[in-house]
């Protein structure tokens, strides 16, 4: 008769555990100490600044004033109510609309041409990156230059016998002349990112494609598209957050002119919360904003991203 | 001698490197969270004699050295000119650009960190005494003859007041919107340019004169006879001084109680005058948010173009050979009508956290009095909002070189105290309003009307109802 005879030292006893997180921990303690600086710096410059953005868009709060009385939902029923805050929506969504597809499908397609170019390779990268390390106060400034009545623009339209408009004053051109600007300036950062992807892709595929008999277009629906779905993903998202938040060309180029027909949330925030002493309500439109980023960019990784591996 | 062989480790290193680097930023952060030094005390009397302490005293002002050589001049002897007349007093000067001023100032206030005086906008002057930054500076004024409000330019002051208090002392201005106009394009068009003629005009004089001095190619205007840009609160309260009245209106105890700016319809005459100008007579290139109005008049492209005094000294010093001169509003078509313009006077101010607001007086007494008011104009040619200013040799002698600054007090005199309270958000609304009529998707009495309804309901939320 054989019994099993309790062993003398439990394997995973509490005791043991202590032991062996001390023991990680006396091998890991100095990273912990070069990523605390980092951590307090996030800790006090974001989570507690985001925590308590939250807390005054229940209150009255201006900053200068010493009262600051509650208000409960009050400044996100407004919010829901305010012309301004429902333009600016409007507006930001059209924006979002046109820049995400715009410039993924603009820097997918500089990306897969710059892939094939075999001379001038680092000159077609740069020249597309150079808008992206450029400032955007900087390159925003220089399309206004451009935009004038009489300006760049308005002359090459000239020579194709088109009368320009007057682009940032004319509420049917202003936004699209801001969009122009933007995707100009951010193909260069995801050409770089799709470019990056590309590499990744093996050539066996490719090959095997061809000797298939698969055609051009064939491969980069089946092969190209699916094996840089990690990098599309990337791209869109990020390219949500950040169309969302459109702020400083916004500022530079049109302050949200003219008739509103610029306003983005951004621009209705700060004017709340700059020009109108109304930190509390600005807050609570930044808060709504956050909403609406958070549900679209979990609507697209859960719309995108599958288990399949490739 | 022995030399040390013993290896170090790369966990030694990095263990070294993180304590090391965590000593430094926690110092320095001890060090930045902790209070500010004290102003050091200078001489041996220091410990016994308060009054003969060295003070060191904060103030903030956007106009900076680094704006142009003058400035550099003005920054550099502000220091020397203050110790040689207080020398308790050691300037820690601290330039805020204005783009920032206001959130800077916000910042500072929330953090316990305001300066012990500053150089204040009008744009803001009101807004923070009434949310409780600034201090009533009235019973210091009371017991100071010289910056009594008599000593000032008539009407200068009220951007600074507010009923019986006086939150600011005037520092610098007085300021104003003023028409300049190309004397040579006047000449060649033979328009009259002198100033007596002027001030006759009327709105349809004022128009008779762009339309000739406007020149085209075809449908482009070539050479604009006045530049009209967007109208925005400054317009207004210039259309409103042109009709002998106010932006905002006031009740029987001088408080500002709502805008007053369409009194006599002034808004209407004046959004249609623009609107007439620009689309009937065309006298102006197109409103274009990049147009660069000030340079197209240093070019000659337009014969008239509005700015302040402030660009005075600039023409006269880097275009002497352009001819020109100024001229205030003509008057609008009303009973009543008057030439006008819209004027401000920035302040200086004493926030109510200033951590020193004697020294803080100190300093304020020093920059708003009439020996630094003669200094700036000798290193700048800036102007003074005292009256005793314009008594002085100095400006007279100015006066005499250049004609046109008689047009500073004049303008003072004839304006409207330009946007005070609320001017970023009263702005805001305004701005796609006018816009819209200016693009003739709204009728101007429309427009006008919203304007005056969103502007009261700003009005009655910042407490003037």
């Amino acid at each position: 008769m054989t019994t099993l005879a309790p062993p003398s030292q439990p394997l995973h006893s509490p005791a043991s555990k202590q032991k062996e997180l001390w023991k990680r921990l006396r091998k890991t303690w100095p990273g912990y100490l070069f990523i605390t600086p980092a951590g307090l710096l996030i800790t006090v410059f974001s989570y507690i600044a985001i925590i308590f953005s939250l807390y005054i868009s229940f209150h009255k709060y201006d900053i200068i004033s010493e009262a600051r009385p509650f208000e409960g939902l009050e400044n996100y029923a407004r919010a829901l109510s305010d012309d301004l805050v429902r333009i600016s929506f409007r507006n930001t969504f059209i924006y979002v609309i046109v820049i995400v597809p715009s410039i993924t499908i603009i820097s997918l397609m500089l990306a897969v041409l710059g892939n094939q170019v075999r001379r001038g390779r680092a000159l077609f990268r740069t020249t597309f990156f150079i808008p992206t390390i450029t400032p955007v106060v900087v390159t925003s400034m220089l399309w206004v230059w451009l935009y004038e009545p009489n300006g760049g623009i308005n002359r090459l339209l000239e020579m194709v016998n088109i009368e320009g408009p007057n682009w940032l004053f004319n509420p049917a051109t202003a936004l699209p002349a801001i969009m122009i600007m933007t995707i100009w300036g951010a193909v260069g950062y995801y050409m770089i990112i799709f470019l990056a992807g590309l590499a990744e892709i093996p050539e066996v595929f490719y090959e095997a494609a061809k000797v298939d008999g698969a055609g051009r277009w064939h491969t980069f629906w089946k092969i190209t598209i699916p094996l840089l779905r990690n990098s599309l993903i990337f791209a869109f998202v990020t390219l949500t957050i950040a169309a969302f938040q459109v702020f400083t060309q916004v500022f530079i180029m049109t302050q949200g002119g003219p008739m509103n027909s610029t306003q983005t949330v951004q621009m209705v925030v700060y004017h709340y919360a700059f020009q109108r002493f109304q930190m509390g309500y600005a807050s609570a439109i930044s808060w709504l904003l956050f909403g609406v980023i958070f549900f679209f960019s979990a609507l697209q990784l859960k719309l995108f991203i599958s288990r399949e591996l490739y | 001698m022995k030399v040390l062989k013993e290896r170090v480790s790369r966990r030694d290193f990095l263990r070294l490197s993180a304590v090391t680097a965590l000593s430094g930023i926690g110092a320095s952060a001890l060090a930045a969270c902790g209070p500010a030094p004290a102003g050091e005390a200078s001489g041996d009397m220091a410990g016994d004699e308060p009054s003969m302490a060295q003070q060191t005293i904060t103030y903030w002002d956007w106009w900076g050295p680094a704006a142009n050589e003058t400035s550099k001049a003005l920054f550099d002897r502000l220091p020397v000119a203050l110790a040689e007349s207080n020398p308790e007093l050691e300037l820690n000067y601290q330039n805020v650009p204005f783009g920032e001023y206001f959130v800077k100032f916000l910042a500072a206030h929330a953090a316990d960190d305001t300066p012990d005086v500053m150089h204040s906008s009008v744009y803001w002057g009101r807004d923070f005494f009434d949310r409780g930054a600034l201090l009533d500076l009235t019973p210091s004024i009371e017991i100071t003859p010289d910056l009594a409000p008599e000593n000032f330019l008539d009407g200068a002051l009220l951007q600074a007041t507010k009923g019986p208090a006086q939150y600011g002392v005037l520092g610098e201005g007085p300021d104003s919107n003023q028409i300049f106009f190309n004397t040579d394009l006047f000449d060649e068009a033979g328009i009259t340019t002198d100033a007596a003629d002027h001030a006759q005009w009327g709105w349809a004089d004022f128009t008779d004169a762009a339309k000739e001095l406007t020149k085209r190619d075809g449908d482009e205007v070539t050479q604009s006879g006045f530049l009209i840009a967007t109208p925005t609160a400054q317009t207004l309260s210039v259309w409103a001084s042109t009709h002998d009245v106010g932006f905002y209106s006031k009740n029987d105890a001088g408080i500002e109680n709502g805008v007053g700016f369409n009194e006599k319809n002034a808004a209407v005459n004046g959004l249609n005058w623009f609107l007439d100008m620009l689309h009937v007579h065309q006298v102006s290139q197109p409103i274009a948010p990049e147009r660069q109005d000030w340079a197209q008049f240093q070019q000659g492209k337009t014969a008239m173009a509005s700015s302040g005094p402030w660009k005075y000294g600039p023409l006269v010093n880097d275009l002497p050979d352009l001819s020109w001169s100024t001229m205030l509003w003509p008057a609008a078509p009303v009973d009543g009508g008057k030439q006008g313009t819209a004027h401000w006077n920035n302040m200086l101010v004493v926030p109510t956290k200033s951590p020193n607001k004697d020294a803080g007086w100190s300093f304020l007494e020093f920059w708003c009095g009439l020996d630094w008011m003669l200094e700036r104009f000798a290193i700048g040619s800036w102007l003074a909002p005292r009256k005793d200013f314009y008594e002085t040799p100095e400006f007279q002698a100015a006066l005499q070189e250049l004609p046109v600054l008689n047009m500073v007090p004049l303008a003072s005199a004839s304006g409207t105290p330009l946007v005070y309270i609320q001017q970023s958000a009263l702005d805001a609304v305004i701005k796609p309003i006018l816009e819209a009529a200016i693009l003739q998707e709204l009728e101007t009495e429309e427009a006008v009307q919203q304007m005056v309804d969103e502007c009261n309901e700003i009005m009655v939320e910042a407490g003037y109802a």
